[in-house]
């Protein structure tokens, strides 16, 4: 799967401009960890398990440059993009392929920066990114999969 | 026990005694509201003395967490004081308050920040409201220590949740400090989960003509809800999952986090933790009037309370076009509170074999059995969802409250090993609860039965009485015969 200090986040940032990071599947809070390290105006973290999620949120309840949303990954999406300024690039560390429609169903995605750590890597992406029709594939950064 | 004294000019005293209530609202009863801090009830004795006693000067408040009789307050105060005061143990522990007559008629919600453990932190807020020194006097009674888990007044510590109400005097005494607007400060209630309590408090808002409230903290997952259930209040969103039921995280490491989470918006109001501060299931009070208690309604009359409302639905509705639907909600808050799968599987089956189709929320395992399960994620896709339907079966849970308390959908109530008399509606025409109603109900477990053993709970009502209660009660609004 991958971990999110695989890449080199400032690099992305600098060539990007990255506002915010939006991960889904968050888990015991590792991505967080380190994107806090980088100077995001937002980082969002969404976690489906509960326990996870009020776990990671608690250890930072005093970072309010940090937003802990406990919800599926759809609905988490959604409330975390109402909150975003639409005209900043975000860069996203997602798990699960079906994201990427959610996303492109929401927002323009040509400014946005995607990493990429589901299972199986980059089988299939190309397939959902053309589905989208939104998507610059160019701008993915797929993970080497351990898969 | 709760009491008070009443001093007036020209040597009128009034003393009084009053019983939480068990379910009666007798004269010298007080109705008896887990929400409510102990300020409320201070405010609540105040506004009694208030009563008997119009011409009022000051009035002596026995503590709340405290079990005591006005005649021992007549043993600690035997002149009519002239000047506020709190009276302590020799640890400074309050265990009475001398206020003026304007600070329960003006200025009651302030009463609603005090600690009612820290007798010197107390009379910092009270003289910062009063704009008076307040002095403590401590009295040669021993040290009362630390609440209890449970109070012999009833009132709960067990994970110390009472230091939430100190750290809430200490915020509240800040922004006085600090604010010279502080009079305009909002009061907010900290009452921020779980889905079902948020519906019960914003409910309640509209049903209380005045509050001291204009604000409820609530969290985000659950901040579609106010505004769904018409809620007078404004909803501070709390940017943090809920808080475990399992006990793992205090109610008061919780409240500090959620202070920290909101930031601003914690200096910006008068937040009162109101967070289960009693056990609310001795009663048969509603949650909803426990609640309006909390948010200041006296509530003095049993046709007050929800339960002495009548249900005036009496008549029949239209049948729908197509199938007879029923719509599930199966999974409470815990596994205790699940409606046992292979039961609601025999329910479903046999709803089938007479032509009426389930739906169930959030169970898709339960399509090997017929229904079809639906994804309802907040209140406007639920109330979709229940309107597509001719009747709604749930556990003890928001769905139900929802379709039931707000929408006033044809309803019946699965009730396991929570007490219906809690959370139920009035009773009638369209709404009926069906369980077994066993002698071990409520329990208070959550995922092992203490009585009989297993995960399940043998209070649920079995297949046949929930067939038999939905074909009843389908005929009945419908006129639907299978």
């Amino acid at each position: 799967m991958g971990a999110l200090s695989d890449f080199d986040l400032a690099a992305l940032i600098a060539a990007h401009g990255g506002r915010y990071l939006v991960e889904t599947g968050a888990g015991k809070g590792d991505g967080v960890e380190e994107a806090l390290r980088h100077d995001f105006l937002q980082v969002y973290a969404i976690e489906s398990a509960h326990k996870l999620a009020l776990d990671v949120a608690l250890r930072h309840s005093e970072n309010h440059k940090l937003t802990v949303i406990h919800a599926r990954s759809e609905k988490g999406l959604r409330e975390a993009l109402e909150e975003m300024e639409p005209g900043l690039p975000a860069i996203f560390w997602l798990k699960d392929p079906q994201e990427l429609r959610v996303l492109a169903s929401l927002r323009d995605l040509s400014r946005d920066v995607f990493l990429i750590g589901f299972e199986n890597g980059e089988a299939g992406l190309g397939e959902v990114l053309a589905k989208t029709h939104k998507i610059d594939a160019s701008l993915a950064y797929p993970l080497k999969s351990s898969a | 026990m709760l009491s008070g004294l009443a001093f007036a000019g020209g040597g009128a005293a009034q003393a009084a005694d009053f019983r939480f209530s068990q379910g009666a609202l007798r004269e010298d009863e007080i109705f008896d509201s887990a929400l409510a801090v102990p300020g409320r009830y201070m405010a609540e004795v105040a506004r009694r003395l208030l009563a008997r006693l119009p011409e009022t000067d000051f009035l002596v408040i026995a503590n709340p967490l405290l079990p005591m009789r006005s005649a021992l307050l007549r043993q600690w105060v035997r002149t009519p004081p002239d000047r506020p005061a709190i009276g302590t143990d020799e640890d400074g522990f309050p265990l009475f308050y001398i206020i003026p007559r304007r600070l329960a008629a003006d200025l009651e919600r302030f009463l609603l920040l005090l600690s009612a453990q820290d007798g010197r932190l107390d009379a910092d807020l009270l003289g910062a409201v009063l704009g008076e020194s307040v002095a403590c006097r401590a009295l040669p009674v021993g040290r009362m220590g630390t609440p209890p888990g449970r109070g012999p007044n009833g009132w709960l510590n067990g994970d110390r949740r009472l230091d939430a109400l100190k750290l809430q005097a200490a915020r509240g005494l800040r922004i006085i400090r600090s604010r010279p607007d502080w009079l305009k400060i909002p009061f907010a209630i900290y009452y921020p989960m779980h889905a079902g309590d948020v519906l019960f408090v914003a409910m309640a808002s509209d049903m209380v003509e005045q509050s001291p409230f204009t604000r409820q903290v609530v969290c985000a997952a659950y901040a579609d809800i106010p505004g769904a259930c018409g809620s007078r209040l404004e909803s501070i969103k709390l940017k943090l999952p809920w808080i475990s039921r399992d006990g793992s995280i205090s109610e008061a490491t919780y409240f500090v986090h959620a202070l920290n989470r909101l930031g601003e918006a914690a200096d910006e109001n008068f937040i009162v933790f109101s967070r289960i501060l009693r056990l609310y299931y001795f009663t048969p009070f509603h949650l909803v009037d426990h609640a309006r208690f909390a948010l200041g309604e006296s509530i003095t009359r049993f046709e007050q309370t929800l339960h002495g409302r009548d249900n005036a639905t009496h008549k029949r509705r239209e049948p729908a076009a197509g199938p007879f639907k029923v719509l599930f909600h199966l999974n409470g808050g815990w596994g205790l509170k699940t409606y046992p799968k292979a039961q609601i599987r025999t329910v479903m089956k046999s709803l089938a074999s007479m032509g009426i189709e389930s739906g169930v929320l959030g169970r898709p395992d339960l399509a090997e059995a017929g229904a079809t399960s639906y994804d309802s994620e907040d209140s406007a896709t639920l109330r979709r969802t229940v309107e597509a339907h001719h009747l709604f079966v749930g556990v003890d849970s928001f769905p139900h409250h929802f379709a039931r308390l707000r929408m006033g959908w044809p309803t019946i109530g699965l009730f396991g090993n929570t007490k219906p008399t809690n959370s139920d509606a009035s009773y009638g025409f369209d709404y009926q609860t069906s369980e077994q109603t066993l002698s071990c109900n409520r329990c208070g477990a959550y995922d092992e039965c203490p009585a009989f053993g297993g995960q399940e709970c043998i209070n649920y009502a079995p297949p046949e009485k929930v067939v038999g209660d939905i074909v009843a009660m389908a005929e009945r609004i419908y006129g639907f015969r299978p």
